[in-house]
């Protein structure tokens, strides 16, 4: 099977239509999300930042994708000559870039980081290319508006909805932060996901500390606690946040005061700031996190996470913009 | 079970960490190191940022700028209170966002002049000290890091326990019909609850192929390992190698392991499991200070045939990174090898694998401590089709 019969999908086109348009000639790659986004396939989830290093490559004049991977196992039929090996040499790696069919001319190569050490190995690969910011060719991947990614994060959100609600049925006066992490990840595995977006969080709602790592005492009678729930499953993220007040059966909280002049302002044309303006948190959602800056305006199509916090509650959705305005897609049904 | 190094103080951790990078800092004639990776600001500041998917945890990354005249790094985060609490106030500050350019220049402006070490950087951040004198981090890091206080060891250790422990649980829940992804929710609960800090990888529970050619396919030509863990029903009579990790405090663990499902090992599956371990006492037994890597490879692989993945290491070193020098037995070579010598403070992850083309094979790993006479444990000893004693 040849690459381009084997990978075919609106992510791989848009970039290299950018790759083209912005006279990049090849990507070096380090981020799962994005190697997931023009490969169309997951490798062994590791949690936290990762230092960079050539893990995907692209190469615009043959329309191709080359992965570093012992095999193809997970993504059988991926064409076998498009994959190469892990080393802890250095040379042996930049011997497999030398051998990717025209990555050695590249001009203008593109890295989504770096590193000293990376960059004097890549200084002896690439001697005459120009290395630039690959970043804005994602932040431009990340606009696409298809039905397959609505979908698929439709999926993910399923999940970490069922996540959240295994968390919710489990906490009560005394229970440990900790433990309710461990009863969301054992659900999402339930249903066949073994990877977070980030760790399930139950933290109080004091005023202090953020939402986002919980102490260790125990959670008391009456307190207000916010849960948040991430998957990602097969490489698509969602997420929500909901807040509890502990009880004996704890109670969902409605959302902070301001939340549906929030959600009704999610139509097409407003700008990013104005939801900010209003202390929402917002970002894109799909392969991961997709940053959104204060000037971008809302389109159809667009699927990201809406957060508001005020006060002792604090909610958060994954929301589509659909033609017929915003749908929630971490919904309870 | 494995007996404490000692009573685990993490404020002395933390100091007697900074201490060592400093004077690694000096050694290498670095003044200001710039620290953006997770692990590496973990170890040069003990901040804690909660465990997520990388992208997220790019635009969540705490950034550390330690200098070689300041006994406490700075710290610059969006989670101050998973910083310690012996950092002054006017070392902890608000996050920077060197993803992108304006707090990339916001970083760069705080640098003092000279030449600066940095780790890893979002790329924003390397446009920024275009203009600098940038030297690789790592290495500098790496010096500090090779070698482990007795709090680190105890930390590496009670990681390794937890994971120990949470797969007592696992075990008994891998039985013929049960899903693999199962088993991982199982072992993601149980560290939950025994108290880790997060999961640091998808857990690992594949089943192997009797041969090679049975797949899936091999870019090395050696069995392939590990692959994410799919929904499969376990079978009666599959050979399944196991490799998961947490965090404790900040340090990995690292558990590996062969399980037979559903009946009792064949006499094959013991044969190889008696192999494995006459390979890891062998290396034992020459494991101590002023022994090299290559004499570790020696032992190991007395015919000169290599019974590890060849893509792999006999041994890897552990500690606020999953896989770290010291890395013996690599494609780097014998002369790479050879230049490791080993001293009191370095921890082994022992990894080697039986194979028999036709008849599967073994793997477990096993970690010790370098000491002064030889060496400690720091994980239980491996067993076939067990969780250690």
């Amino acid at each position: 099977m040849t690459f381009t019969e084997w990978r075919s999908g609106a992510e791989l086109d848009h970039c290299l239509n950018e790759m083209q348009r912005t006279g990049i000639d090849a990507l070096i790659l380090g981020r799962e999300a994005n190697a997931r986004a023009v490969s169309g396939i997951d490798r062994l989830w590791l949690s936290g930042t990762r230092a960079f290093a050539p893990g995907c490559v692209v190469v615009r004049s043959t329309s191709s994708v080359h992965l570093l991977a012992n095999s193809d196992g997970g993504f059988e039929g991926f064409p076998h000559d498009h994959l190469y090996p892990v080393t802890w040499n250095p040379q042996k790696l930049m011997d497999s870039l030398r051998a990717i069919p025209g990555l050695s001319g590249a001009r203008n190569v593109g890295v989504d980081g770096m590193s000293p050490g990376v960059f004097a190995l890549l200084r002896d690969v690439l001697p005459e290319a120009t290395i630039v910011d690959a970043n804005p060719i994602f932040a431009e991947l990340w606009r696409v508006r298809s039905p397959e990614k609505i979908a698929a994060v439709h999926e993910a959100a399923r999940v970490a909805c069922n996540g959240l609600a295994a968390m919710a049925a489990f906490l009560r006066d005394g229970v440990r932060a900790r433990v309710l992490r461990g009863v969301c990840a054992e659900r999402f595995a339930s249903l066949g996901v073994t990877t977070p977006a980030f760790e399930a969080v139950a933290a109080p709602i004091d005023g202090g500390a953020s939402s986002w790592l919980p102490p260790e005492r125990l959670l008391g009678e009456g307190e207000n606690v916010a849960l948040r729930a991430g998957a990602l499953r097969n490489g698509w993220e969602a997420s929500l946040a909901r807040t509890y007040v502990v009880g004996d059966a704890s109670v969902e909280q409605p959302p902070p005061e301001g939340w549906d002049e929030v959600v009704w302002l999610c139509r097409p044309g407003t700008r990013i700031g104005q939801l900010r303006d209003l202390e929402a948190v917002v970002y894109g959602v799909g392969r991961g996190v997709e940053p959104y800056d204060d000037d971008l305006a809302l389109e159809v199509g667009m699927v990201f996470a809406l957060e508001l916090h005020r006060g002792r509650r604090l909610h958060q959705d994954i929301i589509h913009l659909s033609d017929t305005g915003p749908i929630v897609l971490t919904a309870d049904d | 079970m494995t007996t404490p190094i000692c009573t685990l103080d993490l404020a002395r951790m933390r100091r007697e960490r900074v201490e060592k990078l400093r004077a690694a800092m000096t050694a290498a004639g670095v003044e200001t190191l710039v620290l953006c990776n997770e692990a590496n600001v973990s170890y040069a500041t003990g901040a804690r940022s909660p465990a997520s998917d990388h992208l997220r945890a790019g635009w969540w990354r705490a950034v550390a700028i330690v200098r070689s005249d300041d006994r406490y790094p700075h710290l610059y985060t969006e989670f101050p209170e998973g910083s310690p609490s012996e950092l002054p106030n006017d070392h902890l500050h608000p996050a920077i966002e060197v993803e992108a350019a304006d707090g990339a220049a916001e970083l760069l402006a705080l640098l003092p002049p000279g030449k600066i070490a940095l780790d890893d950087a979002p790329f924003p951040l390397w446009q920024a000290l275009a203009d600098r004198e940038i030297v690789d981090g790592v290495s500098v890091l790496a010096a500090a890091k090779i070698t482990k206080t007795q709090d680190e060891l105890e930390c590496i250790r009670q990681a390794q326990a937890i994971n120990e422990r949470a797969m007592r649980s696992v075990r008994g829940a891998a039985i013929p019909g049960t899903l693999a992804t199962d088993l991982s929710g199982v072992f993601l609960r149980a560290i939950a609850e025994l108290g880790a800090t997060s999961n640091t990888v998808d857990p690992v529970f594949q089943v192997m192929p009797a041969s090679i050619a049975d797949g899936p396919y091999s870019v090395t030509g050696d069995p392939v390992f590990p692959l994410p863990t799919r929904p499969l029903e376990l079978e009666t009579g599959d050979v399944m190698w196991i490799d998961t990790g947490i965090n404790l405090n900040g340090y990995a663990s690292d558990f590996g392991a062969t399980w037979i499902i559903g009946g009792n090992p064949s006499e094959k599956a013991q044969a190889q499991f008696a192999e494995w371990r006459a390979i890891v006492d062998r290396v034992l037994e020459v494991t101590k200070p002023g022994a090299t890597g290559a004499d570790l490879v020696r032992a190991a692989a007395p015919s000169g045939k290599r019974p590890w993945l060849s893509y792999f290491y006999l041994a890897h070193g552990i500690g606020t990174d999953s896989a770290e020098m010291p890395l013996i037995g690599t494609d780097r070579g014998d002369a790479f090898d050879a230049s490791i010598v080993l001293a009191p403070g370095m921890v082994l992850v022992f990894e080697p694998v039986v194979w028999e083309d036709g008849q599967c094979g073994h793997r477990s790993e096993e970690i010790v401590a370098v000491t002064d006479e030889g060496y400690v444990w720091l994980s239980a000893r491996a067993e076939l089709d067990g969780v250690g004693i």
